[in-house]
């Protein structure tokens, strides 16, 4: 890697560390510590936005559109109603009742057993993806930039841990503002880079044009198959509840806006996410579009996946290897002229000569596929990699192989900012909840605010060892992007279900909601590890939100009148 | 006699949400419309 690359990154990365423990440094006051001080509704926004989109978000979701194209974004299409019914109906209450964990909220309207429910449901799952935010991005720079794995999983995990633990909730607002700037600069000139790029090829109507033929600007799908991960549907409903849950009831979320000065300032913060959240996604899908646009003019590698698997796959069996590799080019080379023949039936004005030269090219790039999924069996094979997935690596080549010196390192420095504010933010919330719904609820009570602020220093020190650690021995699970949003959605509907209950429902009391939610997360782990049937995942959300409230109101209607 | 601070704090709740709040949500529910409305179009546009 080129110095410039190397210094652009460590400036970026030190200076934002710096900052957040420079800033932070004269905070003595424990509800700073685990709230964060009076936040404006700029940094909420930013702070919100910053601890949602982890590295993961700019990694894999670019492939994910190289690969499929742009549905993914429906899976968003919910959260800007749910953070309306967040700002009417959660943020006055959590502000009214002054709380420092949301799930303290479950305590006040039903127990403490069910409080602790909540949060030990919180711990597992937010502790698990503390984990895969360090893990994720640590294998795919690793693997293309031939960093010492451990390393990079210590050094990133062990800066986080450095300002967290200073500053924790306030340094982790502090921080987001810069990160996000980075993060967003960063983005926009990668996207101003592939857009320039496939310009010098084409039209940018045309280069759309290209990739609508080839099936890459389905964006909405209106069909009602619950078997797809993505439709308009699941992403309404299911994507709702997920956001409901997500910046609802987990603590690293309502941590962020709960710092504001005022029940206004974190409504105006959230609704900056409403507005803003579903056409970045798009712009990150569209960007992933542009790449594999690009890759259709020029001809991409045998295979994304870190050259050394290609290397050895060569020297396992370079015969074999070159076979494929020659029968790929020699279609890709088709697809070309197919490519120039749709454009140019395009530019002659359309019609059934464009519609034809369409489906030549479809029929091309069918082949080209045929061809370049064969060459990477081969490898996968040779290589006993098979359960890699090129999607995570597509972005990350394109960066390190199209953009000049100097902004390589700026988009590095993109990722590792990501992984770090969305770490800090789930270090930050783990150690709160630790802290105020375990230690001090259950274990030492009555101690004063220096004790406790110690305490939240060593809990916010141990998680993020345990997220190292995590990290150190995770192995790959499906897309990343993906593996998050799973564990999220298998956890997700119960706490909503608990908070659904607790807000609307006044008629369902403590052991009922207890009970059921108990009932309604084994059953969503039993659904999802059996196979019994076969849905997207973002439907676990509703099913065990569903559950909880349809189950505790039973239980309530046979128990009799509400018990205190 | 010092206020309670809760019952000011719901005061405060309750005397934001009723200014130009309804306002903005609709803002962003029609800003969502316009955005699904696009998508739709590009998808059948480009198919």
């Amino acid at each position: 890697m080129n110095p410039i690359d190397i210094a652009t990154i460590g400036v970026t990365l030190v200076a934002i560390v710096f900052f957040g423990v420079w800033k932070t440094r004269n905070d003595r006051k424990l509800d700073e510590f685990l709230k964060g001080s009076s936040n404006s509704w700029g940094t909420i926004g930013l702070s919100v936005m910053a601890t949602q989109a982890s590295a993961i978000t700019f990694l894999s979701t670019p492939g994910l559109a190289y690969d499929s194209g742009m549905a993914f974004v429906q899976n968003y299409f919910g959260m800007p109603l749910a953070l309306i019914l967040i700002a009417v109906v959660f943020v006055p209450m959590y502000y009214k009742l002054e709380l420092c964990s949301v799930y303290e909220f479950l305590e006040h309207r039903f127990d403490s057993k069910t409080r602790t429910l909540g949060s030990a449901i919180f711990l597992i799952q937010r502790g698990f993806s503390a984990g895969i935010t360090i893990y994720a991005p640590s294998i795919i720079l690793t693997s293309v930039l031939g960093w010492d794995m451990n390393t990079t999983v210590i050094g990133v995990g062990l800066a986080v841990i450095l300002y967290t633990v200073t500053g924790g909730s306030h340094a982790v607002s502090v921080t987001h503002k810069y990160q996000m700037t980075v993060i967003l600069t960063g983005m926009a000139i990668a996207f101003g880079i592939v857009v320039y790029k496939i310009m010098g090829h084409a039209g940018f109507r045309e280069n759309l044009s290209i990739a609508g033929a080839l099936g890459h600007l389905n964006v909405v799908d209106l069909s009602f198959d619950l078997n797809k991960r993505y439709t308009i549907w699941s992403g309404l409903l299911g994507g709702f509840f997920l956001s409901l849950s997500y910046f609802g009831t987990d603590q690293s979320q309502a941590q962020r806006y709960m710092s504001g000065q005022s029940v206004r300032e974190s409504r105006l913060g959230l609704m900056f996410n409403a507005l803003l959240k579903v056409p970045m996604q798009f712009l990150i899908l569209l960007l992933g579009v542009l790449v594999f646009v690009f890759y259709q003019w020029e001809r991409p590698p045998a295979t994304f996946l870190p050259s050394s698997m290609t290397d050895m796959a060569e020297s396992a069996d370079a015969n074999a290897y070159r076979e494929y590799k020659l029968r790929f080019e020699d279609r890709f080379q088709e697809q070309k002229i197919a490519i120039d023949g749709y454009v140019e039936a395009l530019r002659n004005g359309g019609g059934s000569a464009a519609q034809a030269s369409k489906e030549e090219l479809q029929n091309a790039s069918l082949a080209v596929k045929e061809a370049r999924s064969q060459l990477k069996g081969h490898i996968a094979r040779t290589t006993g990699q098979e359960s890699m997935k090129e999607t995570d690596y597509v972005f990350i080549h394109f960066v390190l192989n199209e953009l000049p010196i100097g902004l390589i390192g700026l988009l590095i420095a993109v990722i590792l900012s990501a992984a770090m504010s969305s770490t800090a933010s789930e270090l930050s919330a783990l150690a709160t909840i630790t802290t105020v719904d375990f230690y001090q609820n259950h274990f030492v009570k009555d101690r004063d605010e220096r004790h406790y602020m110690k305490a939240s220093r060593t809990f916010t020190a141990m998680w993020g060892g345990l997220a190292i650690l995590f990290a150190l021995f995770a192995s790959m699970v499906e897309s990343l992007i993906e593996a998050v949003n799973i564990v999220g959605s298998l956890f997700y509907g119960t706490v909503l279900g608990l908070f659904l209950a607790a807000f609307f429902i006044r008629r369902i009391g403590a052991h009922a909601a207890f009970i059921a939610a108990i009932i309604a997360q084994l059953s969503v782990l039993l659904l999802y590890f059996t196979d019994l049937v076969q849905i997207g995942y973002l439907w676990y959300n509703l099913i065990a939100c569903a559950l909880v409230i349809v189950i505790s109101y039973s239980i309530q209607l046979v128990i009799g009148k509400k018990e205190v | 006699m010092e206020p309670d601070p809760k019952i000011e704090i719901a005061k405060s709740v309750k005397k934001e949400s009723s200014k130009g709040w309804t306002e903005l949500y609709l803002v962003v529910v029609g800003a969502l419309a316009a955005q699904i409305a696009f998508f739709v179009w590009l998808t059948k546009a480009f198919d």
